[in-house]
């Protein structure tokens, strides 16, 4: 902990880490309470896994035909954004059941991504970069594109923070006002496949869902509104993130995999403690009753 | 005669292929509070459905202030049936009651008018004291009731509630019908509801609905009709009701038209 706190000081690249967790904690409380709240956490998987394919494409283009601004990065990003259209699109039509669908974007896309990996000369390594996430490898031009995704993502929940929460809550309601539940669903599915995209830096896309999903699980646990909610599990995503970085540092484990086993712990042990507080709370609320 | 505001004109509905609504030619007109009743599976809530457009006839028109109802949604609120709300949402009463104005903003925040409503909307249901609760820790009968304040905050000329008091105790219910007797005198009124003995002590009509309905004015009824609407007996009160507006198997064999068919579709 202590050789992360001096090292802070003197490397950029611890910088950028820090950096690169707050800019993540932003969209993954906004958007983890939204996926939270819409119960759509497979959906937000369906997006993270077929990034790979994505990523896979672009790591091609790059190498393979020398397209310079085929980064993994804009990859992901395109690949994302494609996926939430699909899905955005076939649960429009509402003909095709949607967890079928879903299922078949998570699996074609990574199946995507492995055949273009394999055809690509080159090591492996990159694979499980993307697979695990290296908040550590984090350089400038991806904390850029970061902070614009992140503004983008700000800017659209303040003007339409009441529509997305009709279209949550009440879809009838909202459509019966004339709100079209279609347009504002395809927003929460766009901002949503923005912020896989910038989670897979930190965590990669395997342990996306975790990150997304439990601080606003655990947020929702704490309050009784979604903007609070919001800010709870944004600060509570910003501990686990930059927590997790301190502390696998000194012993050189994997910042992604510490993440996500403090996160997951706080959840556990949130959830362990509410129970037995409730237990105790009514046992002595009967025993006064009792006695 | 004042002006039409639910107009159904021989109006037949189907799931698939089995026949929900047969031959529905029906008007309400502005002020009326009409109770529909009827037994379960009759098509008491695919009529409101069909009043609010949410779904369309297959033959017949239906028309809402003279419109199709797409266009006159504007000027209705709809109360539905016990909500399948997600009791985890995090959602304040007062916030819940908001989203009633929810088609006048097309981008940010509610206005300060906007929270005025919510609270004298509130007020009015007698909930002004829950305001800043979870409405997910609400009992049925209170949610219930945040829902009829969303309702009102959008000051809609026509009323249409499902079953409003199917979650609450008799008091409750008796508060809930006093309130829309008040709201009826600015607004026309539909509510549906299994209980005939409170609706139609305080409606001015009544609609029987099994797959075929009708509308008659309670002061209309017979005295034996009268008798059994106070004392509440259902079993006496569907017979009076539905000999005296309809007989079930003979308007079911009328076919559905015989003119060219219109349609709203």
């Amino acid at each position: 902990m202590s050789l992360f706190f001096t090292h802070l000081q003197q490397y950029a690249f611890l910088q950028h880490a820090v950096l690169a967790g707050v800019l993540t904690a932003i969209a993954c409380g906004i958007v983890g309470s939204y996926v939270v709240v819409r119960r759509s956490t497979y959906t937000a998987g369906a997006i993270a896994h077929c990034v790979l394919g994505g990523m896979g494409i672009a790591r091609y283009l790059h190498h393979v035909h020398g397209m310079t601004w085929a980064t993994p990065l804009t990859g992901a990003t395109l690949a994302a954004i494609l996926a939430a259209s699909i899905i955005a699109g076939v649960t429009a039509s509402g003909k095709q059941r949607e967890d079928t669908v879903l299922s078949a974007v998570w699996a074609v896309g990574m199946a995507i991504g492995i055949s273009f990996i394999s055809i690509t000369p080159g090591y492996y390594e990159d694979l499980l970069s993307y697979l695990f996430g290296n908040i550590l490898m984090v350089g400038m031009p991806a904390l850029r594109l970061m902070a614009v995704l992140d503004l983008f993502i700000i800017v659209i929940t303040i003007l339409f923070y009441n529509q997305f929460l009709a279209v949550s809550f009440q879809p009838e309601l909202a459509r019966l006002r004339g709100v079209s539940v279609q347009i504002y669903h395809t927003l929460i599915l766009l901002i949503t496949a923005l912020t896989v995209v910038l989670l897979t830096q930190v965590v990669g896309l395997i342990l996306v869902i975790a990150l997304l999903t439990l601080p606003a699980a655990m947020a929702s646990r704490l309050v009784h509104k979604l903007w609070l909610m919001m800010l709870v599990a944004a600060a509570l995503s910003l501990v686990f993130t930059i927590g997790g970085i301190a502390l696998s540092y000194g012993p050189e484990l994997p910042a992604g995999a510490t993440i996500i086993e403090l996160t997951g712990s706080a959840f556990v042990l949130l959830i362990g403690g509410q129970g037995l507080y409730h237990r105790w709370f009514r046992h002595a609320r009967s025993h006064r009753k009792g006695s | 005669m004042t002006e039409p505001v639910v107009q159904f004109n021989n109006v037949c509905f189907a799931y698939d292929q089995e026949e929900i609504l047969h031959n529905i030619t029906l008007t309400i007109r502005s002020g009326n509070m009409v109770a529909i009743v009827g037994p379960n599976g009759g098509g008491k809530s695919t009529l409101l459905r069909l009043m609010l457009g949410l779904i369309t006839p297959i033959r017949g028109t239906v028309t809402l202030f003279s419109t199709p109802p797409e266009f006159a949604r504007h000027r209705v609120a709809y109360v539905p049936q016990y909500l399948l709300f997600d009791p985890a949402f995090p959602i304040t009463a007062l916030d819940v009651v908001l989203l009633g104005r929810i088609g006048q903003h097309r981008i940010g925040a509610f206005r300060r008018a906007d929270r005025a409503a919510a609270r004298e909307a509130l007020n009015q249901v007698s909930m002004a004291h829950l305001a800043r609760r979870s409405f997910a820790g609400l009992s049925g009968g209170e949610r219930q009731r945040i829902i009829i304040a969303q309702a009102l905050i959008a000051d809609p000329d026509l009323l249409l509630l499902d079953e409003p008091t199917a979650n609450v105790d008799s008091r409750i219910e008796h508060q809930i019908y006093d309130l829309l007797n008040v709201l009826n005198q600015r607004m026309t009124i539909i509510v549906v509801s299994h209980n005939l003995s409170v609706v139609t002590r305080h409606a001015s009509h009544v609609a029987c609905v099994n797959r075929t309905a009708s509308l008659l004015p309670l002061a209309e009824l017979a005295e034996t009709q009268r008798a059994a609407v106070h004392s509440g007996d259902m079993a006496v009160l569907q017979h009076e009701l539905s000999c005296q507006i309809i007989n079930p198997t003979e308007s079911l064999r009328i076919p559905h038209h015989s003119g060219p068919v219109e349609t709203n579709r």
